[in-house]
């Protein structure tokens, strides 16, 4: 029982793994848009 | 000989360029070309079943549409690797592949990097290989030349508006990428490259001893991994392979291929600004920084290694250490210079064995990020030098800068002083954070002055999106794939977003007719002034870097 427990965790923690990265580069792509917006910014001042 | 041989190679790229630059001219504009009736019936196939309206986009719109297409795809690729156990082209039983090797290996792919802290071989399945590495070698390059018809229609004054960049982008793959590739693949595999999807052989060896031989698709893979400026091989040992790099004429060929889509953009610009001589001074700046890299490079290894020397041992050969008999220190050297300067990251032979000197080559090349570069960012990277040196010879002269007919102010040179400096804080930055940290410092096989060149070395590779290695350096551990992701990501679009808005902003200001007092950029003396200002500012930027890993490391032999 605690084995299967242990591998529940550490099944879930690779998932939060996988989570944790892919929010990462979907973070980034967001972050790319709002640099455009600033770099749009930017060019517009007078 | 093995000279005569290296300035064939670049003449026989330099009349391909020329052809090619013109048919990339016509797939931009959609003039006829003899693909046409083929292709025409693709290309609308595609747009019909991917609901892709031609309409053009406004600069904003065409990044945001490159941003989430990139987007979409990065997803997918981290799903399928995470998951390529299945039994799908599998015949291997390749793992699925660890988390932080996934991020690495996905944002690599995406950005045209391609840096592989894992062995091809052993650590992806052919529905990897295939799927997530040779689509990816196609769509960033694709991604990248995308941009640079984008950032060319714009600076050349021909269109207020981008184009389409899903247009773009899906002409590009068929009407450029993906005929050449084929040609080349055709020609690989009649010189006995691999092209298959069955699994390793095993075979005895003569010492009467079991050994894995590896084959997979490899032959398409190498097409567009050299014509995209990809770098990521089948195999570990990339074009050192004899599976990958079989015969002195594929050496040759994929040393043409390098180099081609790169020099061809340039002669692609000056048909669009309908100024040859504007292309010819770009194009000459960037071949002879080229050359001088080479001719250092190929003369520090030809020198061989003073420490053998001083032991006794002949040098004669130069120093062999880490390179293919079959190849020398000659065409070594050239594919060195070839892979780094066109951010290419291909190797043919172990950069991590250079000599010092030699080492320093590969990471100027990098470093300077102009040298031809990857298909388009880096003659992006050069018009951006080219902006900065009519500004600073503007202001010496007392005269508002203009380039291409269009005055250069403020904004522009905000923008593009913010994209010079994030090239190098990327490198120096990630670079000490590394020596800060014990698990940077964990990967170095080499400790001292040649440790501290493997880790600049890996994160200048990164952020150049160059992808070769040091490979000396331990780097498949959760620290450098994190980071080195981190650098490759920010390394690519900053930079690429920065100089579309400045192409932009050119073309929404009024052409200024030339007058005798405007300061030429067609001309020798506007290329030794550029030459000039790409070396005063990576000398500027990067020097004490160097000077505490590959000089320091040269003058203590």
């Amino acid at each position: 029982m605690q084995d299967a427990n242990i591998k529940l965790i550490r099944a879930g923690g690779e998932h939060m793994l996988d989570i944790t990265f892919i929010s990462v580069i979907l973070i980034g792509f967001m972050a790319l848009k709002h640099f455009t917006d600033w770099c749009g910014g930017q060019i517009s001042k007078k | 000989m093995e000279i005569l041989q290296i300035v064939l190679i670049f003449l026989i790229f330099v009349v391909l360029c020329i052809p090619l630059g013109k048919y990339i001219y016509k797939v931009s504009e959609h003039e006829k070309t003899f693909l046409d009736p083929v292709l025409d019936r693709i290309d609308n196939f595609v747009y019909r079943i991917s609901g892709i309206k031609k309409e053009d986009m406004s600069w904003k719109q065409y990044i945001f549409a490159l941003i989430s297409c990139n987007a979409v795809a990065a997803f997918f690729a981290f799903l399928i690797l995470r998951i390529q156990s299945l039994p799908i082209l599998n015949p291997n039983n390749i793992g699925n592949m660890e988390q932080g090797l996934t991020f690495n290996t996905v944002i690599a792919f995406m950005t045209n990097t391609d840096i592989q802290d894992y062995s091809g071989e052993w650590g992806l399945s052919y529905f990897s290989q295939m799927v997530i590495v040779t689509f990816f070698m196609f769509f960033a390059a694709a991604t990248g030349l995308a941009v640079t018809f984008a950032f060319i229609r714009a600076v050349s004054g021909r269109k207020k508006e981008m184009g389409n960049f899903y247009v773009d982008l899906v002409r590009i793959i068929t009407r450029i990428l993906l005929p050449l590739s084929i040609i080349a693949a055709v020609f690989f595999i009649q010189q006995g490259v691999p092209q298959t999807l069955a699994s390793n052989k095993t075979v005895t060896t003569i010492e009467g001893k079991l050994q894995d031989i590896p084959l997979g698709p490899v032959a398409s893979l190498e097409a567009i991994k050299m014509l995209g400026t990809n770098g990521g091989g089948f195999f570990g040992a990339n074009s050192a392979h004899p599976f990958e790099n079989p015969t002195p004429l594929t050496n040759a060929v994929q040393s043409v291929l390098i180099l081609l889509l790169a020099g061809a953009v340039v002669v692609f610009f000056g048909y669009m600004l309908q100024k040859k001589k504007q292309a010819i001074s770009i194009f000459a700046a960037m071949g002879i920084l080229l050359a001088v890299g080479f001719i250092i490079c190929y003369a520090a290894e030809k020198a061989g290694n003073p420490v053998l020397a001083n032991l006794g041992l002949n040098q004669l050969m130069g120093n062999m250490e880490g390179k293919e008999v079959r190849f020398g220190v000659g065409l070594s050297s050239f594919f060195t210079t070839l892979t780094t300067a066109t951010s290419t990251g291909a190797v043919n032979n172990m950069h991590d064995s250079l000599t010092p000197i030699g080492g320093a080559v590969a990471l100027v090349n990098m470093m300077l990020n102009v040298i031809f570069g990857g298909i388009g960012v880096g003659f992006m990277n050069m018009i951006m030098f080219a902006i900065l040196t009519v500004f600073i010879c503007g202001l010496m002269v007392g005269r508002t800068p203009e380039f291409l007919s269009k005055k250069i102010e403020g904004r522009e040179i905000k923008l593009i002083a913010l994209a010079i400096i994030i090239h190098p804080l990327l490198i120096l930055m990630f670079s000490a954070l590394a020596l800060l940290a014990p698990q940077g410092l964990a990967g170095i096989s080499n400790p001292g002055f040649h440790g501290l060149t493997q880790i600049l070395y890996q994160f200048t590779s990164a952020a150049a999106n160059n992808g070769s290695g040091f490979e000396g350096l331990g780097d498949n551990t959760m620290f450098w794939n994190v980071t080195a992701g981190i650098v490759m990501f920010a390394g690519r679009y900053l930079s690429m977003i920065i100089l579309i808005a400045v192409a932009a902003s050119l073309a929404s200001k009024r052409a200024i007719p030339v007058t005798a007092g405007t300061f030429r950029t067609d001309n020798a003396v506007f290329t030794v002034t550029l030459i000039f200002i790409v070396l005063i500012i990576g000398a500027l930027t990067f020097f004490p870097a160097l000077a505490l890993g590959p000089i320091a490391e040269q003058l203590t032999l």
